[in-house]
């Protein structure tokens, strides 16, 4: 009997302890459960909530996403669709997060940049600059000296409506023909971009043209041009060569005489001549270098800026300057002398790492990088030859001037235009 | 009353035993949620102080230590839960070192001894000193932790002192450098007043 009281004292206490915590746990859980669900749901959609303000409520939508989409949500009342995405560039410190909206008939109502770690600022309009556009993305650049970034949020972005296209949320918005136009430049003049990023400044356009461009590195020119209802896109190089494309990409330049002209008068007017520095530079980089003749005609339209022949030892030799795009987007001056059988005899860079001040612990033994190119052709080329450790966009560079400098002796071998 | 004072500065438990050293590590990167963990803490010790002082005389000597363990636990979940209802953003801060508070021995140390306490003003009174010294503490090691190491305070932003920022101060060893050098100056200034009084 003593030992049952015993026992129940010493159970008393804990199991009193248990009983009223239970009661006042379950009291507080139905006073405060609704506010806490409540907190639970607006910082889980927060950041929806500020792109999409008269939004009820949302709810993931499940799909296979690229790694640029982190998560899709449809809004329940039918307004539309927020997205969260991240992008990264090569100066960013951590990943870029933004939220945007997309109303339902597939236009950005809303965006919103969460995380911003680049050592580049695009500026806080710029993601604004999204907002009213469809799928096509038609309105919106790029910021001047900060491509990269903004071409990391503008490919994040279009990989958000891409996911909602393909799910059949949202209608594909229709391009325009200058927006056509505009994505065939890559593929019709190299010397106007970088990866997919224009590196061109606008001219004032004349005559048919509706706008004009011209190469940051001096290859070139690019025009939108419109002829009756249809607009093109003429490009031309620095030999005098032109072609025109239509909004298929098919060229149709032999049907267009009169926009060739207009382009070529233009690109005459405004066009930079390289052969001087050229000439010295070849007469150095070959020693007894003679004859240095300019080459034109060449239909190869990329990074090559001037071409020339001379002999030296007895043989022909084909030299081309090359101003692709290195470190910082900065045009590099890059020569290549190919001997007759289109094989390299040299390649050398006036100055191999622009800003070297950058590159500290930079070992490379330049006159062995460069010896590495000789001797190659289109046929035995690897990029990896160009490879220098560190130096990406150096590397980039140097093989897009080889290539260019290949494409360029076929079109000579070709009879050129 | 002084001597209490000091007694309760040197003896405070998170500087000289070290107890609740693990949350007061984990909550101290910002100040904000600095505060809300010693605020925490101090709303337990004194709940609980209180409550197992009122039921001091139902508290078997076996049972001692089960009651005082449940009663801490319930109300560090009470407070938890009053804390995700109204500061849901220190709740977040804090994490699972909120929770924690149910098991640091500076709690369930400070509730079992409540059993021994004169009176529940006594223990009330004890235990908001205690949990005063805690967050008075915690918000100085926060802030010297975030000024130190994230240039920022409370969420404002010291960008004058961006480029001197110390990355260790963040993290853990940054923690047990600052709470050292609190509890060295405290130690210090508890002797000399010790010494004074003698």
């Amino acid at each position: 009997m003593e030992n049952k009281k015993s026992g129940m004292k010493f159970l008393a206490a804990p199991i009193l302890v248990v009983l009223v915590f239970a009661v006042v746990l379950t009291g507080l859980n139905a006073g405060l459960g609704p506010i806490i669900e409540e907190n639970k749901s607006s910082q889980a959609f927060g950041p929806l909530m500020a792109v999409m303000p008269e939004a009820e409520n949302f709810e993931l939508v499940e799909a296979q996403l690229p790694d640029t989409v982190l998560a899709v949500y449809r809004e329940t009342s039918g307004l539309g669709y927020a997205i969260r995405c991240t992008a990264t560039s090569q100066y960013s410190e951590e990943p870029m997060e933004m939220t945007f909206g997309i109303d339902s008939e597939g236009r950005i109502c809303g965006m919103q940049l969460d995380v911003y770690k680049e050592s580049k600022d695009f500026g806080s309009d710029y993601p604004l600059s999204y907002v009213g556009q469809d799928s096509t993305l038609a309105d919106v650049g790029l910021t001047a000296g900060v491509t990269y970034s903004s071409a990391a949020f503008k490919d994040a972005v279009a990989d958000a409506f891409a996911v909602l296209i393909e799910n059949d949320l949202i209608a594909e918005g229709v391009k325009g023909d200058g927006q056509l136009l505009m994505e065939l430049l890559p593929t019709v003049h190299s010397g106007l971009v970088l990866g997919t990023v224009g590196q061109y400044e606008e001219m004032e356009p004349s005559g048919s043209m509706v706008s004009a461009m011209k190469a940051l590195n001096g290859s070139g020119f690019a025009y939108i041009m419109a002829e009756g209802d249809a607009s093109y896109l003429a490009v031309a190089n620095n030999f005098g060569a032109c072609s025109v494309y239509n909004t298929e990409g098919v060229d149709v330049t032999a049907d267009h005489a009169a926009l060739v002209d207009e382009a070529m008068a233009h690109a005459a007017e405004h066009g930079t001549s390289y052969f001087d520095a050229a000439k010295a530079r070849f007469e150095a980089v070959m020693p007894g270098a003679s004859d240095v003749t300019a080459v034109e005609g060449i239909d190869s339209f990329n990074t090559v800026v001037e071409a020339v022949t001379f002999r030296c030892n007895g043989s022909k030799y084909y030299g081309f300057y090359s101003r692709s795009y290195g470190y910082a987007n900065e045009p590099m001056d890059i020569y290549i002398v190919l001997d007759e059988n289109g094989a390299i005899a040299a390649e050398t860079a006036k100055e191999l790492i622009l800003h070297g001040e950058y590159f500290n612990a930079y070992t490379l033994d330049e006159p062995a990088y460069k010896a590495g190119f000789k001797g190659m052709t289109a046929d035995t080329w690897s990029a990896d030859t160009a490879v220098i450790s560190g130096a990406t966009m150096t590397s980039n560079a140097m093989a897009a001037a080889t290539e260019d400098a290949f494409a360029a002796f076929q079109s000579i071998q070709n009879g050129g235009n | 009353m002084a001597e209490k004072k000091t007694n309760i500065l040197r003896d405070n438990p998170l500087m000289i035993l070290l107890l609740g050293a693990c949350p007061a590590l984990a909550a101290t990167t910002d100040v904000r949620a600095a505060a809300g963990m010693g605020v925490m803490v101090l709303a337990v010790l004194l709940l609980s102080g209180v409550i197992v002082s009122l039921l001091r005389s139902r508290i078997a000597a076996e049972s001692v230590v089960p009651t005082c363990i449940l009663t801490v636990a319930g109300c560090t979940s009470v407070m938890q839960m009053i804390q995700e209802a109204f500061l849901p953003s220190v709740y977040n801060m804090i994490g699972i070192y909120g929770a924690i508070v149910a098991v640091i021995v500076l709690t369930n140390r400070f509730a079992c001894e409540a059993v021994d306490e004169q009176s529940v003003s006594e223990t009330a009174k004890a235990a908001v000193t205690t949990g005063l010294y805690f967050l008075v503490i915690l918000v100085v090691v926060a802030a010297i932790r975030q000024v130190l190491g994230s240039a920022s305070l409370a969420g404002l932003s010291l960008s004058f002192l961006e480029e001197y920022k110390i990355a260790a101060m963040v993290k853990a060893p940054g923690a047990y450098i600052v709470l050292a050098i609190v509890a060295a100056v405290i130690g210090k200034v508890s002797m000399k007043k010790e010494k004074e009084e003698k």
